[in-house]
């Protein structure tokens, strides 16, 4: 989510037009030099904070070697020696989607530079460089080999995305390539020690349908192999998610030698137990907290507060409107009609222009009976498509005043009775559904500026009164 | 002319010259060359050929993974010297997993064995040390037994004839020695021509201070 890349003040932004946003230094010019981003540095903190880790008083950069057309520098700046942060764990249980409770620990996270984009298969023969991703700052989060289904697996990479979002950290997007996930995969037989067999490197994987299914094929692959009498090889691999297999990508005797070597052009970054607070202060309600709290507080369903908590800005706008209103209305009409307008309309709700205030009043004029349920629904979308008026301006804006005087009702009732005697005759017959055509005759005449249960009490009364 | 002539010039000028011992100073050399060496092969390896520069036209005769670095050897072979060449691949040698923890990481421990060196011997404290987190206090102080600056030659021989022909490099290499070490602890250092030697060859002498140390050694220079 950072604005500029990780060492140069190019734009970070992911969907702008090829080899747009490349500084010097990320095209690897002669003389260029790197600058470490300070924002990333923030990022970076409030994601390990978030995940319980620990940052870290010092850190450096190192030098990842090899050649290839998406490495403009020839190297990759990462830390692979003192990372930023050591460290935390991702806590699954029930509200994850998970049976038991488990921790799967993280033993460090680090920030590096993100690869150029490579594009195959446009002109033949021909591999087209994108340098816009060259640089982006990237947080690798290494967990321990505690994962042991693809369950887990699947529902810890959920359960980040969950975090970092509402921390603002990244959107954590697979589609979009703002997270990705490489995992290692290897088979035990029962009694042997867990960690004994060599582990295979799957990388590539772009969803979590396809870690589920590509940790599913690795294993059944490493258990015929071991059946078969040989032995796992150490090599990384992809999955085809067509075939449902993992496929050789590169054996260990082409695994390159990396060269690590500090980066000299980057100091050593030293952050002070003040600093990481002040960012830690900055941080918002962790979910697990939230959930409990305001499920408590409000009397809320869990699933409800889930929904809500998954939105960043959506628990900040939920709790200042509930305050003084019925807690149950407003996360009901946020989580199906916001949301719902927000689904159509692609966007975030930090994004949106809807304010607190504006559902405020939007619901207060609903309990308030000023508008109905629909025209409330339709005021909702206009403040989302950017009015700015207030309920009362857009409501004679829309002609939409309610007449509640029950003796003008009654008035208007009396004199289209009048005019429709056998109508009348039949409901008093037995023909109830002769009130209905009284009622629609009615609202027609005030132009539905009368409420039904209204006008159909007034209606009931006086017909009653014929008898 | 020679270092005792600098040394007796100085003491005339009202410098007190006295000795000071640098044990690490010959290791120096070696540690040198690893770490540029395999700094050159890191700076050095953007030269590609895809984003500017010369690119080779030489066309792989196969398709596949190889393809790749076929390309870069091609351009990289035509497009650097012959000593270039050598010191890429002594310094990507000294970096592999295999060698690096006997050379590569062996030189930055020395790096910092000579900088310990001149640490000790210099009165002014290492303002560099001060950023570090491992750092003693003996380390920040003003010691009052400490020199200003030290004197000491150039090179260890006269300037080689041009048509002197040495087909060993590695003799270039070794003239370097007295003048690599202040480039391995940070300190300014200066060359200054004094007098000449019995052939009538000139020679330089040399000054370093302590990091930060520059217009002391300016001046220093100018009297001399």
């Amino acid at each position: 989510m950072a604005k500029k890349k990780l060492f140069s003040p190019a734009s970070a932004k992911w969907d702008d037009p090829p080899n747009t946003n490349v500084a010097l230094v990320d095209a690897g010019v002669p003389g260029s030099l790197p600058l470490l981003n300070p924002e990333c540095m923030q990022l970076a903190a409030r994601a390990i904070i978030g995940l319980d880790g620990k940052v870290q008083n010092q850190s450096s950069f190192d030098r990842k070697h090899y050649f290839y057309s998406d490495q403009p520098l020839g190297f990759q700046i990462t830390q692979q020696h003192s990372p930023i942060g050591r460290g935390g764990k991702i806590h699954l249980g029930t509200n994850e989607g998970l049976k038991y409770t488990k921790d799967i620990r993280i033993s460090q996270m680090q920030l590096e530079q993100d690869t150029a984009k490579s594009i195959h298969a446009v002109y033949p023969g021909y591999v087209l460089t994108d340098l816009n991703r060259a640089g982006v700052a990237l947080l690798e989060i290494v967990s321990e080999p505690d994962i042991d289904t693809p369950d887990e697996a699947a529902l810890c990479v959920r359960k980040i995305q969950t975090l970092l979002r509402h921390i603002g950290a990244s959107h954590c997007n697979m589609e979009e390539g703002s997270m990705r996930c490489d995992v290692n995969v290897s088979v035990y037989r029962d009694g042997e020690c867990r960690l004994s067999g060599t582990r295979c490197e799957l990388k590539n994987l772009n969803s979590l349908k396809v870690i589920r299914g590509a940790i599913n094929a690795e294993v059944r692959r490493q258990i015929e192999v071991i059946h078969n009498g040989k032995q796992v090889e150490q090599e990384t691999r992809g999955f085809d998610a067509r075939q449902g297999k993992t496929f050789l990508a590169r054996s260990k005797e082409d695994a390159p030698d990396y060269r690590y070597m500090p980066e000299p052009d980057i100091p050593e970054v030293h952050l002070t137990d003040q600093w990481i607070e002040a960012v830690r202060a900055t941080l918002p309600e962790l979910p697990e907290a939230a959930l409990a709290r305001i499920q408590g507080q409000y009397s809320l369903s869990k699933d409800t507060v889930e929904t809500m908590l998954d939105e960043p800005g959506c628990i900040g706008l939920f709790e200042n409107v509930a305050k003084g209103r019925n807690a149950k209305v407003v996360a009901a009409w946020i989580t199906s009609e916001v949301f719902g307008q927000l689904s159509y309309r692609a966007q975030r709700l930090q994004d949106s222009t809807l304010t607190a205030n504006q559902l405020s009043a939007l619901l207060d004029a609903l309990e308030g009976k000023m508008v109905t349920s629909t025209q409330a629904k339709q005021l909702l979308v206009e403040y989302m498509n950017g009015d700015v008026r207030s309920v009362a301006d857009l409501i004679k804006a829309h002609g939409w005043e309610v007449i509640s005087d029950e003796g003008k009702l009654a008035d208007i009732a009396k004199s289209i009775l009048d005019e429709h005697p056998k109508e009348i005759e039949g409901y008093l017959k037995g023909q109830k559904r002769r009130l209905n055509f009284f009622v629609g005759k009615v609202m027609s005449a005030t132009k539905g500026q009368a409420r039904p249960q209204d006008v159909s009490r007034i209606v009931h009364e006086l017909l009653e009164k014929r008898r | 002319m020679d270092k005792a002539a600098g040394a007796q010039r100085l003491a005339d000028l009202g410098c007190e010259v006295v000795q000071v011992s640098l044990p690490h100073i010959p290791s120096s050399l070696p540690a040198y060359y690893t770490l540029a060496f395999a700094e050159a092969s890191s700076n050095l390896a953007r030269y590609d050929g895809i984003r500017y520069g010369t690119r080779s036209s030489q066309r792989p005769e196969t398709t596949g993974s190889n393809n790749a670095s076929y390309k870069y050897t091609c351009t990289r072979s035509e497009g650097f010297g012959v000593e270039v060449q050598r010191r890429i691949l002594l310094g990507t040698y000294v970096m592999t997993a295999s060698a690096s923890e006997k050379y590569h990481v062996l030189a930055q421990k020395i790096r910092r064995l000579v900088q310990k060196d001149f640490d000790s011997v210099f009165s002014l404290p290492n303002a560099l040390a001060l950023h570090s987190t491992k750092v003693s206090d003996a380390m920040l102080v003003n010691r009052p037994a400490g020199v200003d600056a030290l004197l000491f030659p150039t090179t260890t021989d006269s300037a080689p004839f041009l048509d002197a022909k040495d087909p060993n490099p590695i003799t270039g290499y070794v003239n370097d020695v007295m003048t690599v070490s202040a480039n391995l602890a940070g300190i300014p250092a200066i060359s200054v021509p004094f007098g000449s030697d019995s052939a009538g060859m000139p020679i330089g002498l040399q000054l370093a201070a302590q990091y930060g140390d520059d217009n002391l050694l300016l001046a220093i220079a100018s009297y001399l």
